[in-house]
């Protein structure tokens, strides 16, 4: 049967800027951020598109085996659910929605597999100067690596 | 006391050079350029950001206004697709604001949730509402404070209630606080504070300037959770004649809200409503000031309307509060002038007591207003002043 999931709103603020998703547990103080398939993995579980319809609209953008497609996004939904960001639907849930297929969006890129990025001590991250104690190119909460460090 | 306000003081006058317009040697104050780059359209903003990364040291503290202001110009430059190494830390920039702005959030979820549970009438104002309905994004603009609208007579309870709850430390304001002033501030822990006002406008605390606001009162949305707000009408009126807080410590930051205030709800603001406000409160110099200020930056004020607020009948207020704004070349006596302004703030509030008793009354309004421990320290602040004009005035 086909799996849908929620995003647990009750808990979660979550923006999408730039083409990353940033999103914060709002009971734990956990913030999250994912990008590139990633990010649209979150938009469209906000659109409530089932795993099979993401799984679908993957396979048919990117040139991959299906199977490692499959097995990344399962990966991903798991992190997912795991740190209370979504919470799956039951079987006696609402019918899907019938959404229209996704915007095609610009020519595909490479693949590369959907990761969340989590960040739970955020006591040390706050203390960082945004602008003088990060990495430059990637920005907060990323801190600047020091001389010699690989 | 002058006919009528002078010309300059009610934007008659012919547009002064635009600030943050780079000149023909490229040279414009770097906080100005900033601002520029955040609220003018494609060329003129990109050219004011290209002059403000060669003059700002990236390596060098930014101070807090240009910080505060870097979401804001993040937003702008993402709008122009502007490409350059900076954005990738002003992106972590916006990032942190969004988390911080989150947890603000949640905790004002229960702060409404504890009002309305003890049954009081609240409305949310400020910085809140701004970035939540008119920015629409939590990383645009950090949320420095809430502040909450409630009514004179419940500003106590509201306060005994959430310092009761845990959600803010200080004691609810005394009944002498209510009478003379017009808000009060709370700690509320890890890095948020919550103002209770019981006035709209620190300017015009009185009954009928209150109830403007409080019918300007809409419904929102808090995470799911029902939430009032102001209008963007009334938060317009409430930034261009409130916010001295704000406008005093980050000039531009004030700025930028205004116009984006302005620019909201995709409709220009209810000119003459504001006109009409301003003038029954004796604020329409004020107002003219503050929108003249703005038209620098591109707020197409109709003409009409600074004439309508020219030909608003002289008052006292209106006079000691144009003394209050207008230069002078010796800081120090224009230090003690624009304190004045809390005379004229008296004249408009609320507050009706007989010719003889008015001195005592604003005294203790002055004291009140000033954040003076009694009226004693007023008479010492101003005998220092009368002995040392060239002392700044402490208050």
């Amino acid at each position: 049967m086909d799996r849908r999931f929620w995003v647990n709103r009750s808990a979660v603020v979550s923006e999408i800027i730039d083409g990353e998703a940033i999103m914060m547990h709002q009971e734990t103080g956990d913030y999250f951020s994912a990008d590139g398939t990633g990010c649209q993995i979150w938009q469209w579980i906000g659109e409530g598109r089932s795993r099979d319809e993401m799984l679908g609209h993957l396979t048919r953008r990117f040139a991959r085996e299906p199977d490692e497609i499959a097995g990344a996004l399962d990966s991903f939904l798991a992190d997912l659910v795991n740190h209370r960001l979504v919470q799956e639907l039951g079987a006696d849930a609402a019918p899907a929605p019938q959404l229209a297929a996704p915007e095609a969006g610009e020519p595909a890129a490479e693949y590369a597999a959907p990761v969340l990025n989590v960040y739970t001590d955020m006591r040390d991250l706050l203390l960082l100067d945004p602008i003088h104690d990060v990495e430059e190119e990637a920005g907060w909460p990323m801190p600047k690596r020091a001389v010699g460090d690989s | 006391m002058p006919q009528g306000l002078a010309p300059e003081a009610i934007g008659l006058a012919p547009p002064t050079v635009v600030r943050g317009r780079i000149d023909a040697s490229g040279h414009a104050a770097p906080e100005d350029l900033l601002l520029r780059a955040i609220t003018a359209s494609d060329a003129e903003a990109r050219a004011a950001f290209a002059a403000w990364r060669g003059q700002v040291d990236l390596d060098a503290p930014l101070g807090d206004e240009t910080m505060a202001l870097l979401p804001l110009l993040y937003a702008s430059l993402q709008k122009l697709a502007v490409e350059d190494p900076f954005m990738g830390r002003l992106k972590g920039v916006s990032r942190r604001i969004w988390y911080e702005n989150g947890v603000l959030l949640e905790r004002v979820g229960r702060v409404v949730a504890a009002l309305s549970g003890a049954g009081l009438k609240w409305v949310l104002t400020g910085e809140l509402p701004l970035v939540l309905f008119h920015h629409q994004s939590l990383s645009a603009r950090r949320i420095g404070q809430v502040d909450v609208l409630l009514r004179p007579g419940e500003a106590e309870r509201a306060a005994t209630v959430l310092i009761r709850q845990g959600m803010m430390a200080g004691a609810p304001p005394r009944p002498e606080e209510i009478a003379y002033n017009h808000k009060k501030r709370f700690d509320a822990g890890a890095g948020m504070a919550i103002a209770l006002h019981w006035h709209a406008l620190a300017a015009a605390a009185n009954g009928a300037a209150d109830e403007f606001f409080w019918h300007a009162a809409q419904e929102g949305d808090l995470d799911g959770a029902p939430i009032h707000r102001l209008s963007t009408q009334a938060m317009l009126l409430q930034w261009l004649l409130g916010a001295d807080g704000l406008r005093e410590a980050m000039p531009r930051l004030w700025i930028a809200d205004a116009l984006a205030l302005a620019g909201g709800d995709r409709q220009a603001p209810d000119w003459a409503e504001l006109a009409d406000f301003a003038i029954r409160q004796k604020l329409a110099g004020r107002l003219a000031r503050r929108l003249r200020l703005l038209t620098e930056w591109g707020l197409p004020v109709p003409d009409a309307i600074f004439r309508r607020l020219g030909q608003a009948r002289q008052s006292l207020p209106e006079y000691v509060d144009w003394l209050a704004s207008g230069r002078r070349a010796d800081r120090h006596r224009s230090a003690l002038l624009r304190r004045s302004a809390v005379l004229a703030d008296y004249l408009r509030s609320g507050r009706r007591t007989s010719l003889i008793a008015r001195p005592a009354d604003f005294s203790h309004f002055v004291r009140h207003r000033w954040g003076l421990q009694g009226r004693r320290q007023l008479l010492s602040i101003l005998l220092a002043k009368l002995r040392h004009p060239a002392r700044p005035l402490q208050a």
